[in-house]
């Protein structure tokens, strides 16, 4: 009897633990289904901007990539509305399946870093899936402004504080924060114009109402040719294809870099596996020669990097912009 | 000769078959984003770009254009027909159009308007082919001051252009500039009149507030007094404008053609600047300018023609100076970049045949326009002979999807419900929502331009009065202003504009 007991309390356990190795054999098995079967309808790319703009326009180029290599319709929905932060929020509160992704840009990082209030987490509310591009920062003049090299600018800078006026895309906007953070970095006094966007701004500078902006080549690459305006400086580490002409900040003998990267991510919580799996689709879309070839040609960097370094890519960001907020100039 | 050669460079490209049928496939498109309300070039540009990629350069950039232009179209059928302008450029057409509609000369209306921009889109093709690089040279010398000043005189036009009391236009106007400083201020990036809420951080849109105004106010006001209503919106005698509208709608087409071919070259101008100020023009030459809001044709003609002529040489900053002057022309850029065609003064030189085949293609576009829109007028009209109980919500369902569609989010339905009451109350109270709109779009541009001129001239208030294009036009504003002063013209615009 009691032998026959513990025979059956020994088969119980043993009953139970295959049915618990059979369960989570189950479970394991129903996750990588999961991942495998992914994606079996339709993916929705989260574009926080207006149709039409920048981000928009990587973001359909990207949605169509992963959406020829997982085989789903992958659908752009913009959700525009104060500079970017209501599509974010939207897209955190989706659910985290991996049928909705995200486009950031640049403003993902410093919205919530330079602006007031917390309205989401750029560290922990998402997972980072690829960074896509990086579109490097210019500094152009109107050639009335009497500086042939960035050295003659910055000496012609601090000869006059005050003297030279750049324009911006309006409040914290990429060139304002470029132009911010390279005049404390050079130890220059210099004045923001507001303009509403990007084209009033390069109109601007072409017109020579203001002596100075830090757009991306790409918006100003056309004038830079015809002579219209002055390239003195790219801020990335090497001379873009489209001007190779015009130095490096560090070439030109002040190490700075800058520019407007995009990238995509997942709501917090998507399977690891599905993250893989969409930046995989999207790096092997990204590093095909076409692409390549298409981005370069807009004056970008192409990035295609994997979630881990994706993840570390935005702390970095997320670190560099804390460390200017606690300097004060915002 | 070059000028010939030049056009003749241009057909050889744009009158090839395919390209042709590129042309058409965009002025349909353009005309029917433009007769449905909310849905604007902008978007259904934006929608189509990725399909252009595999496209030859040239057909793409002829089917963009076609859609910009056509949406001009289009556009001034509902603001004609329904009082329901799309964009703001046919805010104006609407005043006038809508109460030919009114009166069972819908048709007259529609014909005219098309004839109007079918000859505006003739002569604004030839000004972009024949002045081109000489007037985007002219567009660099306005700066901030002239801005301001511009604005300031389109402020005061607003005034004068208002049907009834000088005090309620006044009234409206200072409302609208008060709308237009809701959302995130430029300069400093501090939140104005948001409440707190993320959706009004970009401010309000303009299209929420003119479907709110014109579209969700005329109809509760039509559903309000129901009878009247009834037997309004069911005459529609003849199709084609009458003898005398061509000798009043001719002149006042030509006018608006110049006007708007003037206005479009000015970075941040384009079309809806050059319809209101050739309105307030076609009033200012009227013989009799009491028929005004009362369906004069001239109200019409010279708006449409000064539409679609400025839509078209809006082409001109971007081509030759890479300077987009809206949405849609930052588009087109982006459009030609993507196929390596880069915009600029080198663009005549580089690029001679695309540039040339687009031109011209405008032309052809322009024909295709006039042949596929005066057949549809009579459906058009056809369109306001349903009766209003099927009318109505079928229009109230295409306003909500357009409303849904600007940003994705329910939240500018909301916007446009709210100001479908305060157009309800101003209608009752015999204020006129034009002016209003006309100070919400310029307010913030006059804003902007104020406070820049200021921080460039460091606060010094002369920067307007030392630069003599601002100071012209600062003066012109004078001008308007005393002259609403007078009371010679008081009285002749008490009778103008005398209640009936």
């Amino acid at each position: 009897m009691v032998r026959g007991k513990s025979g059956e309390i020994a088969m119980l356990k043993k009953y139970l633990a295959s049915a618990a190795i059979g369960m989570m054999a189950l479970g394991l098995g129903a996750s990588a289904s999961l991942a495998q079967t992914y994606p079996d309808r339709p993916i929705t790319l989260v574009v926080p901007f207006a149709a039409g703009g920048g981000t928009d326009i990587q973001a359909r180029k990207v949605a169509d990539g992963i959406s020829k290599a997982l085989g789903q319709p992958v659908v752009v929905e913009n959700k525009p509305g104060a500079g970017s932060l209501i599509g974010v929020q939207y897209a955190a509160q989706q659910k985290p399946d991996g049928y909705t992704l995200l486009m950031m840009s640049s403003s993902y990082v410093t919205n919530v870093v330079l602006g007031e209030g917390k309205p989401y987490d750029p560290a922990a509310d998402f997972e980072p899936v690829t960074m896509v591009s990086i579109s490097p920062t210019a500094l152009v003049a109107h050639p009335s402004v009497k500086a042939e090299t960035l050295q003659e600018f910055i000496d012609l800078a601090k000869a006059e504080p005050g003297l030279i006026n750049y324009g911006t895309f309006g409040d914290r906007s990429q060139p304002h924060l470029s132009a911010v953070l390279f005049g404390a970095e050079a130890g220059l006094e210099m004045n923001a114009i507001p303009y509403n966007g990007g084209g009033p701004a390069v109109t601007a500078v072409v017109s020579g109402e203001v002596d100075m902006l830090m757009p991306t080549i790409m918006l100003v690459q056309p004038h830079v040719e015809s002579g219209a305006l002055r390239a003195l400086a790219i801020a990335s580490s090497v001379r873009s294809p489209l001007a190779p002409e015009v130095p490096t900040f560090a070439e030109a003998g002040f190490p700075f870099e800058m520019g407007t990267w995009f990238g995509i991510a997942a709501p917090a919580g998507t399977d690891p596996e599905i993250v893989k799996k969409v930046s995989e689709a999207a790096i092997g879309f990204l590093t095909t020669d076409e692409m390549r070839k298409e981005i370069e040609g807009e004056g970008s960097v192409l990035l295609a990097l994997d979630p881990a370094k994706t993840k570390a890519f935005i702390a970095d960001e997320i670190e560099r912009w804390t460390k200017v907020k606690e300097l004060g100039l915002f | 000769m070059d000028f010939i050669n030049n056009l003749a460079l241009g057909f050889s490209h744009s009158l090839a078959l395919h390209n042709i049928l590129y042309c058409f496939i965009g002025a349909l498109l353009g005309t029917a984003i433009g007769v449905l309300p909310g849905l604007g070039p902008l978007a259904t540009i934006a929608m189509l770009l990725p399909l252009t990629f595999s496209l030859d350069p040239i057909s793409a950039l002829i089917m963009l254009a076609g859609i910009y232009y056509g949406a001009q179209y289009g556009g001034s059928t509902t603001a004609i027909l329904v009082n329901l302008p799309g964009e703001n450029s046919s805010v104006v057409t609407a005043i006038d159009g809508y109460q030919m509609a009114r009166q069972g000369r819908g048709g007259a209306a529609l014909a005219t308007a098309a004839l109007a921009s079918v000859l505006a889109g003739v002569i604004a093709t030839f000004f972009i082919a024949g002045f081109s690089p000489i007037l985007a040279k002219a567009a660099l010398s306005f700066k901030s001051p002239e801005y301001f000043s511009l604005m300031i005189v389109g402020l005061f036009a607003a005034v004068i252009l208002a049907n009834g009391s000088i005090i309620k236009a006044i009234g409206m106007v200072v409302i609208g500039l008060i709308l237009g400083t809701v959302g995130t201020d430029l300069n400093s990036g501090a939140n104005r009149f948001t409440f707190g809420t993320l959706n009004l951080m970009s401010g309000l849109e303009f299209v929420a507030i003119s479907m709110g105004l014109f579209a969700f106010a005329e109809i509760m006001s039509n559903v309000a007094q129901k009878a009247s209503a009834k037997t309004d919106l069911h005459k529609v005698s003849r199709l084609w404008p009458s003898k005398q509208d061509f000798r009043y709608g001719t002149p006042a087409a030509v006018r608006g053609t110049l006007l708007g071919s003037v206005l479009g070259i000015l970075p941040g101008g384009g079309a809806a600047l050059a319809s209101f100020s050739a309105y307030s023009l076609e009033k200012k030459v009227a013989r009799d300018p009491s028929q005004f809001g009362k369906g004069a044709i001239q109200g019409v003609a010279g708006p449409e023609a000064a539409n679609n002529a400025a839509a078209q040489t809006s082409f001109i900053p971007m081509l030759t100076l890479a300077i987009p002057s809206n949405g849609v022309m930052a588009l087109m850029m982006g459009a030609m970049m993507v196929h390596n065609i880069v915009p600029g003064p080198m663009i005549l030189t580089q690029n001679a045949p695309m540039f040339w085949a687009l031109v011209t293609s405008m032309l052809i576009g322009n024909v295709i326009l006039v042949l596929l829109n005066l057949p549809l007028v009579g459906l058009w009209v056809k369109l306001i002979s349903v009766p209003y109980t099927v009318l109505y919500p079928a229009i109230l369902m295409f306003c909500l999807i357009g409303l849904y569609g600007i940003e994705n989010s329910s939240f500018n339905v909301y916007v446009a419900a709210v100001f479908g009451l305060v157009g309800f109350m101003l209608h009752r109270l015999k204020c006129e929502p034009a002016p209003l709109l006309l100070g919400f779009i310029l307010g913030p541009l006059l804003e902007e331009n104020l406070r820049r001129s200021l921080l460039l001239s460091k606060g010094d208030f002369t920067i307007f009065v030392d630069r003599p294009i601002s100071l012209a036009l600062l003066l012109l504003a004078a001008v308007l202003l005393l002259s609403t002063m007078m009371p010679s013209f008081r009285k002749k615009r008490e009778e103008a504009f005398a209640e009936d």
